[in-house]
């Protein structure tokens, strides 16, 4: 008889971490309800019963076809679909037809796409590999597990031969190597997907390249450690020139800049680092203050004074103080900017919310800006309710009703008019997750335990 | 011109062995019933069905082969652990 044998592989059962599951939308009723927020159930779920054709299921299923992965994702879209299923028991079947939508993807079409060598040609910054681990993981996918660890292999390999610096090259040096050059979101994409890979298989590669990103990340000398237990990673001359900030910063001087949004990439990534089984003592006490430190300078300095948003990018003057994009210069008095984008302010709530597990400091966790100032401190739960309610283009509307209606600032915001999941964007084509593609992703911490997240 | 012919023969098709892509770790969550299908890495040329039958490598606690199913099943109460050395056999039943 003709036979043929596979090659030795093992068999796991792994642990249930944070990684790996959210909280569910029970719990974030439970939180709304802590915080004394109203909201009716139409909004929770399911979201598929809104109106409009894209809210509603596919007839038969939801393909993916040419999407643009580097201009358009800014996410994990097999992950926020997956966790959007999961934390439901019902009204969920169109969440997983989209995971399985993107899965089907990756694990037919990604590879021999365009759209990898052109993420390639920007050093991997929108490569994901968790997701479609944990789908493989939860749904019993081992054709989703085998592209997640391809996708952590090519990496891996880009990495041995220098990353940035390759082909031809070996890995980046500890210590010298400036590992946000660029920006943070694509190293700490990698870390992300090398992290769950290596937790969920145990596999050489993925262990290696997740480590060595850890220490590249550890010992970069992008990190700024400043007063007051605050620290930060700032972006490069070079980056900072892309951001077109007015007037132009000076890195020679002093300033710095880095982008609200990529931070949050990173403090997921570095979470995921601490939750694994493992990673070393070390290594997860160094990567536990390096979170409390940023989540300290987001407390103080997250939020622009004025807007009370984070902008898309935001840092400080070798002068003195902190600055936001469109808080310089040409776009002052704020009523006059028309193009500022509020949604970012999602961005650092579980970064905050990670500052309170790891110290206990409620002020990471809930409060108001002191009465009769809007300066910091800023808590998870105040980045919240701003980032959620923002109104594109504009620092005065509100959102004010649960279709989206808008009315200026001053009504009441005791109202959760749409849950993290339930909002989407589809202007680009495929369907994303509304507010930068990521409520979900950037705030699902402080919904654990129904708004009160356990200490670590 | 004086013609040849060939003596009568019959065209076959030759049976090709099964192929199989690498199989990863199979890797399941605790605590969550769940089933891992692992047909899909292997292939037969001609396309014939394949038996696939395991080796005798021990699994972790809770998890079990189903060769009809071609598929490993978790129980969800088994605790976190690990084993290797797992082999799996693609038969097409032909020689």
């Amino acid at each position: 008889m003709a036979s043929t044998n596979s090659s030795p592989f093992g068999v796991a059962i792994v642990p249930a971490t944070g990684a790996s599951s959210v909280p569910t939308v029970q719990d974030e009723r439970n939180t709304y309800t802590l915080w004394g927020w109203t909201w009716t159930e139409a909004t929770a779920n399911p979201v598929y019963n809104q109106a409009g054709p894209e809210l509603k299921p596919p007839a038969s299923s939801y393909v993916i076809t040419s999407p643009d992965i580097h201009g358009d994702t800014e996410g994990d879209d097999v992950w926020a679909n997956l966790q959007a299923y999961r934390r439901r028991t019902s009204g969920n079947a169109g969440y997983l037809q989209r995971a399985k939508g993107w899965r089907d993807y990756y694990v037919n079409s990604f590879e021999n796409s365009p759209e990898q060598g052109n993420d390639e040609n920007f050093l991997f910054d929108h490569f994901y590999g968790w997701g479609l681990q944990q789908y493989g993981t939860l749904q019993g996918d081992a054709g989703a597990q085998a592209e997640a660890l391809r996708i952590c292999t090519t990496l891996h390999d880009w990495w041995a031969a220098g990353g940035r610096t390759g082909p031809g090259q070996t890995w980046p040096t500890p210590g010298v190597f400036d590992i946000a050059h660029y920006g943070h979101r694509g190293p700490a994409r990698n870390l992300h997907t090398a992290a769950v890979v290596a937790d969920a298989t145990g596999d050489a590669k993925a262990v290696e390249l997740r480590d060595r990103l850890i220490d590249l990340w550890l010992q970069s000398p992008d990190w700024q450690a400043m007063p007051g237990g605050m620290g930060m990673y700032w972006v490069s001359s070079d980056q900072m020139g892309f951001y077109n900030v007015a007037p132009p910063l000076d890195f020679n001087k002093g300033d710095r800049a880095v982008s609200s949004f990529h931070i949050g990439q990173l403090a997921e990534a570095f979470f995921a680092c601490w939750l694994s089984p493992t990673v070393t003592q070390a290594r997860k006490t160094a990567l536990r203050a390096k979170i409390v430190a940023m989540a300290t300078y987001m407390r103080a300095n997250g939020l622009d004074p004025d807007a009370r948003y984070s902008s898309d990018t935001l840092g400080i003057l070798g002068s003195g103080g902190a600055w936001w994009n469109y808080s310089l210069g040409l776009n002052r008095p704020i009523p006059t900017s028309t193009s500022w984008d509020g949604s970012y302010t999602v961005s650092i709530v579980n970064l905050l919310v990670m500052g309170y597990k790891f110290t206990g400091d409620s002020t990471f966790l809930t409060g108001d800006p002191p009465a009769g100032t809007t300066s910091g401190p800023y808590s998870a739960k105040y980045c919240f309710n701003r980032g959620t309610k923002n109104v594109f283009g504009s620092m005065t509307l509100r959102e004010s009703g649960p279709d989206g209606q808008t009315a200026p600032a001053g009504g009441n915001e005791n109202v959760a008019w749409h849950f993290v999941d339930t909002r989407f964007d589809s202007s680009s084509g495929n369907v994303y997750l509304y507010n930068n593609k990521g409520e979900l992703q950037y705030t699902y911490l402080i919904f654990e335990n129904g708004g009160a997240p356990t200490l670590l | 011109m004086a013609q040849t012919s060939s003596a009568p023969f019959s065209v076959g098709i030759v049976n090709l062995p099964p192929v199989w892509t690498t199989v990863p770790t199979i890797a399941f969550v605790q605590g969550t019933p769940s089933t891992i299908s692992i047909a899909a890495f292997a292939s037969d040329p001609n396309g014939d069905a394949l038996t696939i039958t395991k080796n005798s490598a021990a699994l972790p606690a809770g998890v079990t082969y189903d060769q009809a199913n071609k598929r490993f099943v978790y129980d969800g109460v088994g605790g976190v652990g690990s084993t290797s050395g797992n082999v799996l056999t693609a038969d097409d039943g032909k020689p």
